[in-house]
């Protein structure tokens, strides 16, 4: 039984941990998105998708995991900053269908761009710390427990940004109210353009975090976004708290549920979380009553 | 909006109906045989878009997964082609009714979110279905290798019997199941019952103090809505002989929705139109580019942004209030 618990469940729930803490990235950026402009990001996973390859091609340039990260990170909030000023700009104070369209299209882009560019078949990325520790017995890898770090600790920042500092305050106040924030003086414009870019630079964080673990290839955007939208839904669309705890939850379920049924059925269960709830509390767990 | 039975137009109604008719009954005279397939697929993808036009344009609720009754409609045709009995009606009769039951469970479950919630949710039923039969490879569906060999259905059609293996004549076969798709949706949406469904999109909350249920109305159109595009899934296949879970996928129900703004939604003729027009773009450009979704995706986006008209006024108001920021 301790066995079980040692040698089964531990690895598994520590396994939901990491994966919780890398969907839990990708929501919250597109959380923050949505709650702050209104726009429903279908293309979010493309932006994890490029961080990963950026990652991959900086690999294969100069072999340093610790240069690739914050190459990928940048490029992908450059092309956040170009998208965001392009496209997204002119759809401002349209309804969110119009937003999911256009991700829509612009995630098809992104996906056949990545295979003309990198190629279709999948690709793997050395696992930069391949030390493990050993935990009660338990042997486990020290990079998934070092995605946890760093998940965790950007998680804080964020939370730190979004309620103790100016611009966080300044970010809010136009989440509540973009027209009276605008008549205080706060540039809304800009603060639109940073979010979206600090959101997907997150996306793109992800991604070339998790490209070592999983492997790397032009439609894993897909597999991921489907993940996160609904964990922010279950969370409560625009609920940064929710999302994060959704994204726990579903990234638990999802590796512990894999140990007594296959893989591929769990995906599905998380289907049914999301049914199950959107029926039981159509604001999403997390969203307050009357909030929809 | 012409309304078919509108007095003193429907001379003229009937006069556009003929000529329409008979230039699209000349037409395959006029293509060679890749044209002719081509043509088969784009009228019988119209219906499929114009079924969404009841839901998204006449009662104004976006739906994001609306490939799954396309998708089911497929391989419920394919099933009795296949397994069962190889008769078009029958397979007809299937879809329908397979759909209806999925639209039936997915409408009453999803009604209760609103706006962008029941987008989502609809794109997450869709997804289990998708899911559900993309692992289902030890049953007779074929999981992610799709339901191949299905057989060319017969038809008979009060006394002949007409060969669908010749393109042309599924050609006019699909062309009479699009027309008359269109007169059935036609006169839905000029009954009382689509005075309802305007009613809804127009100011959901009046609704009920007129005496009507909002959301029965809802599911009734959802389930309509499902069942011509299960029928539109299921000529699909009988003309493609396959049935597979791209037929299901989610970048289908977003084509759709697109096909229906390009030709401006709340029209039902709009995203027929629609429906040509990205099939005959998507055939041209993967003719010459090899990254098609590369032009179509941005074609897409173009759409979006400079297009919009259609949908602008019909999600204006309501969605504001339900999205939960």
């Amino acid at each position: 039984m301790i066995d079980y618990l040692l040698y089964v469940i531990l690895p598994q729930v520590l396994h939901g941990l990491v994966w919780g803490t890398v969907i839990a990235f990708i929501a919250l950026g597109l959380t923050i998105i949505f709650g702050l402009m209104d726009i429903v990001n279908f293309a979010h996973g493309e932006y994890y998708m490029v961080g990963a390859f950026m990652g991959y091609t900086v690999m294969s340039v100069i072999p340093n995991f610790w240069i690739a990260v914050p190459v990928a990170v940048a490029s992908v909030a450059l092309l956040g900053l170009f998208t965001e000023f392009i496209l997204f700009r002119r759809l401002y104070g349209r309804e969110p269908i119009f937003h999911l369209l256009l991700t829509f299209g612009l995630g098809m882009m992104f996906r056949e761009a990545a295979q003309l560019i990198w190629g279709a078949e999948t690709k793997r990325m050395d696992v930069p710390v391949t030390a493990t520790i050993e935990m009660l017995g338990t042997v486990y890898p020290v990079y998934r427990l070092l995605i946890l770090g760093i998940g965790i600790c950007v998680i804080l920042l964020i939370w730190y940004v979004l309620k103790h500092t100016g611009a966080g305050s300044k970010i809010r106040a136009v989440a509540q109210d973009r027209t009276m924030a605008w008549a205080l003086g706060i540039k809304v414009p800009l603060i639109y353009t940073s979010v979206f870019m600090c959101g997907v630079a997150l996306a793109g964080f992800a991604g070339v975090l998790m490209s070592p673990i999983n492997f790397v290839y032009p439609t894993m955007g897909i597999d991921v976004i489907l993940r996160a939208f609904i964990v922010v839904v279950i969370g409560g669309l625009g609920n940064v708290m929710g999302a994060l705890l959704a994204s726990l939850l579903i990234g638990e379920v999802e590796a512990l549920a894999s140990i007594w049924i296959s893989p591929t059925i769990a995906e599905t269960l998380v289907f049914v979380i999301l049914i199950v709830t959107m029926i039981v509390r159509p604001a999403g767990l997390f969203g307050k009553a009357g909030e929809r | 909006m012409a309304k078919l039975n509108s007095g003193p137009n429907l001379k003229k109604t009937f006069l556009i109906h003929a000529i329409i008719l008979s230039a699209l009954a000349v037409l395959p005279f006029f293509l060679n045989g890749y044209h002719q397939k081509l043509a088969v697929e784009a009228i019988i993808l119209s219906v499929f878009a114009m079924s969404l036009d009841l839901v998204m344009g006449y009662a104004g609720i976006a739906t994001f997964g609306h490939a799954a009754f396309f998708g089911i409609g497929g391989y419920a045709m394919g099933v009795m082609l296949k397994f069962l009995f190889p008769s078009l009606w029958l397979g007809l009769i299937m879809a329908g009714f397979c759909t209806a039951i999925l639209a039936f469970f997915i409408g009453f479950v999803s009604i209760r979110a609103k706006g962008i919630y029941f987008a989502i949710l609809t794109l997450a039923f869709a997804e289990v279905v998708y899911r559900i039969i993309f692992h289902s490879y030890n049953t007779p569906l074929g999981g992610s290798d799709g339901l191949v060999g299905v057989p060319t259905p017969m038809l008979h059609f009060w006394l002949f019997d007409v060969d669908l293996t010749k393109t042309i004549n599924f050609y006019w076969v699909a062309v009479a199941f699009a027309y008359l798709s269109y007169l059935i949706c036609r006169l839905i949406v000029g009954s009382p019952f689509g005075s309802i469904l305007s009613g809804i999109r127009e100011n959901e909350n009046r609704v009920p103090f007129l005496g009507f249920n909002v959301k029965w109305t809802k599911v009734t159109t959802f389930v309509l809505a499902g069942i011509f595009a299960g029928f539109s899934g299921a000529m699909f296949t009988a003309f493609k002989t396959y049935a597979d879970t791209e037929q299901l996928s989610f970048l289908l129900s977003g084509k759709v929705i697109v096909m229906g703004l390009i030709g401006g939604i709340g029209t039902l003729v709009g995203p027929m139109i629609g429906a040509v027009v990205i099939t005959i773009l998507e055939s041209i450009v993967s003719t010459y580019v090899r990254a098609h979704h590369l032009i179509t995706g941005a074609i897409f986006v173009i759409v979006v942004i400079f297009m919009p008209k259609g949908l602008l006024g019909l999600f204006a108001r309501k969605d504001r209030n339900n999205n939960g920021s």
